[in-house]
């Protein structure tokens, strides 16, 4: 119930952030804080109470496999933090470019493409 | 069976109307080639060269989309980026709740 | 059932990828023989998509599961008929993007050869998909490739437009992970049949799911109210991509009927109502904005957003009346081919000019009417005019809008008069007042895919009963039931 009320927590705060604020790297901060949201979300549909980490180790599968929580979405996960990390370095490379073209990283000052 | 051949046929009917008379344009050209108007046109004082007649390009639609009041949708995509965020949840927010209702 | 069929086309996607490496790492030394690699590996999938479809005719289904694992616990890889169609398309349209960069792009070849194979393996991938995150993961592939492609000319327009297309996409694709742990909560598994099979109609959390997909593909398709990036990225893309552009788009409007018909069987007809709402809508806008652009990519990207309205228009009277998914598909077969015959036209125009505003088009450059005559074509397509492949698709557009609703067929017709209006602008500016004095010669390799498009937009239009058989083909396929039994081995 908790990691819900998180996950909602999170996905306002960053849905807010990419919204309303003006400079650009708080956007994309707020582009992070999203996928957070996202993320713990899809983590702890997995859980289940009292359980281990799904690691195996001399193939115990048969003993472990009741009380693991479930790793497909660790999976997904892991590979959605990726894709975002790929996202962000690109983000920050096209502000680098930003700043050198326009000179402000305010986004009310991008104005020229517009209709 | 005929029905497979009719657009074959119409585009056949086609074709042959455009030969004709592009040969007709052709053969007419080659009989008395045309020349360039001499004459200048005569606009109420003042002579115009053939280079300022055109019709405006770009103005061309203003007057419809002025007059229909089209060129608020253009204002709409002001290029600002948070309209365009406000409007996809926006977007979202309506349509979800269109299918909660219907669903 | 049978013997095992292999999968060519999934082989094209693995030689696409290994070509976006091999361009970026033998580019270091010899810059020079990243077009050939890429023209190379896009020609290899051409020929290879087509082996998939001749397999496709033959059985009905092809699947594959990597690795040997079976159905619900491994990937699977499957084609019907209406990925292979539409895939058959994307890799035509992509050897011949290949083409016409080969002489659009002069400097940093590497850069833009690498990015354009990891766009195609993005937009294969997507069709290929058959469990939701594959989906998810071929989707970003392509977002992150076109991200870097918008932002390849390095000025103002180019960052401008790549950093907030950046930002909406995530956005957007962030909602449709959201939406995949949703269907994970509820059935356990994210396998496209399995899902079919697990979930059931009453659940509380559907409305939720499924506004969630449609956000997040109808961003990538460019409907509505998420169409704001299209023009923008457009223009700051380098024209031959605005061609790859209209190929993502469709890759969305695949995704959406892969929702309807495969994963979520979707009978209840209000939902077809708020898909008609939003076609209408997109046909609208798109018209209308296309009349006030003076930049002949932006009026292009316009004009492809309003095209695909129409395919969601047909999409949606498809429920209310038998033929409207025929109708669907034949739009979305001939909307991508001669929208891909205006970008590569707007490709040459831009070549020669230097410049994409159609005034400084038309005082820098004087064609050969040839390109006049396939801009035209081009256009004449877009309106519906008939001896050319918009009017078949179109026509049963309006004949099964007319049973149903009459007044949908007058919108429809008041958009291609819209269409025809802002063709004609275009045309008119940039070929009929013309005052330069300078000529310019098409290169080879931009002229001939233009003349092989002509050549299908005529031959489309003058036997039209090719592209029923084909959209026929693929609509009687639809159903669920054969596409789960194949995947699970049945």
């Amino acid at each position: 119930m908790l990691a819900y009320i998180a996950s909602m927590l999170l996905l306002i705060i960053g849905a807010y952030t990419l919204v309303m604020k003006d400079n650009l790297i708080k956007k994309i901060m707020g582009l992070s804080v999203f996928s957070s949201g996202i993320h713990i979300f899809l983590i702890s549909l997995g859980y289940r109470a009292g359980g281990i980490p799904p690691l195996l180790t001399n193939l115990n599968f048969n003993q472990i496999s009741a009380i693991m929580v479930d790793p497909l979405p660790q999976a997904l996960v892991l590979t959605s933090i990726v894709i975002n990390l790929s996202i962000t370095a690109f983000a920050m490379a096209i502000i680098v470019d930003v700043y050198r073209e326009f000179g402000t990283l305010n986004i009310k000052k991008l104005k020229s493409l517009r209709g | 069976m005929i029905a497979e051949f009719v657009p074959l046929l119409i585009a056949s009917v086609f074709a042959i109307i455009i030969a004709v008379f592009a040969l007709l344009m052709l053969i007419s050209k080659k009989i008395h080639p045309t020349k360039k108007d001499q004459r200048k046109t005569f606009a109420c004082g003042e002579e115009i060269e053939e280079k300022n007649l055109n019709i405006p390009a770009e103005s061309l639609y203003n007057n419809m989309i002025k007059t229909l009041r089209l060129d608020v949708i253009r204002r709409w995509h002001s290029g600002n980026l948070a309209s365009y965020i406000i409007t996809i949840m926006l977007g979202m927010v309506l349509m979800i709740i269109y299918f909660i209702y219907v669903w | 059932m049978g013997d095992k069929i292999e999968m060519f086309s999934f082989y094209a996607i693995l030689i696409l990828l290994a070509s976006a490496f091999a361009t970026a790492v033998i580019g270091i030394k010899r810059e020079g023989v990243a077009p050939y690699i890429a023209i190379a590996s896009t020609f290899t999938a051409l020929v290879l998509t087509l082996l998939t479809l001749r397999d496709v005719i033959a059985n009905r289904i092809v699947t594959m599961q990597i690795g040997g694992w079976l159905a619900p616990y491994g990937i699977t890889v499957v084609m019907d008929p209406l990925s292979i169609v539409i895939t058959s398309i994307v890799a035509t349209i992509g050897f011949f993007a290949a083409l016409v960069s080969f002489r659009f792009v002069e400097e940093r070849k590497v850069e833009y050869y690498t990015l354009f194979s990891l766009i195609m393996v993005g937009i294969l991938g997507v069709l290929h998909a058959g469990d939701m995150f594959n989906l998810f993961v071929f989707i970003e592939i392509l977002s992150i490739a076109s991200y870097s492609l918008v932002a390849y000319h390095r000025d103002k327009i180019s960052i401008e437009a790549s950093i907030k297309y950046l930002i909406m996409s995530s956005f957007a694709t962030g909602l449709i992970l959201l939406s995949i742990a949703f269907i994970y909560g509820l059935t356990g598994t994210l396998n496209m049949a399995d899902i079919a099979l697990k979930l059931g109609t009453e659940s509380g959390l559907l409305p939720i799911i499924f506004g969630l997909l449609l956000t997040g593909f109808g961003f990538k398709a460019a409907l509505v109210p998420f169409h704001a990036w299209k023009p923008d990225a457009v223009m700051g893309a380098p024209a031959p991509i605005g061609a790859i552009f209209v190929l993502a788009s469709l890759a969305g409007v695949y995704a959406i009927f892969r929702m309807f018909f495969t994963v979520f069987f979707i009978t209840n007809i209000s939902v077809y109502y708020l898909i008609i709402g939003l076609s209408v809508a997109t046909m609208i806008v798109g018209a209308i904005l296309a009349l006030q652009q003076t930049d002949i990519l932006r009026l292009l990207a316009y004009a492809s957003i309003s095209q695909v309205g129409y395919i969601f228009l047909a999409f949606g009277i498809g429920a209310l009346h038998g033929f409207g998914y025929t109708a669907a598909i034949f739009h979305l077969i001939n909307v991508a081919i001669f929208d891909s015959l205006l970008f590569f036209c707007a490709a040459v125009l831009i070549h020669g000019a230097g410049s994409s505003d159609m005034h400084k088009i038309s005082q820098s450059v004087r064609f050969s009417p040839i390109l006049g005559y396939s801009f035209m074509i081009g256009m004449l397509a877009a309106v519906g005019v008939p001896l050319l492949n918009g009017f078949a698709s179109k026509w049963i557009i309006y004949i099964t809008t007319l049973y149903v609703q009459p007044l949908l067929t007058i919108i429809a017709l008041l958009v291609s008069v819209l269409t025809l209006a802002y063709g004609v602008k275009a045309f008119y500016i940039m070929f009929l007042t013309n005052s330069s004095k300078k000529r310019m010669r098409i290169p080879i390799t931009m002229l001939v895919p233009i003349l092989i498009l002509v050549a299908a937009c005529v031959f489309l239009g003058i036997y039209p009963q090719l592209g029923v058989q084909i959209s026929e083909f693929v609509v009687k396929n639809l159903a669920n039931i054969f596409y789960i039994g194949k995947v699970f081995g049945i």
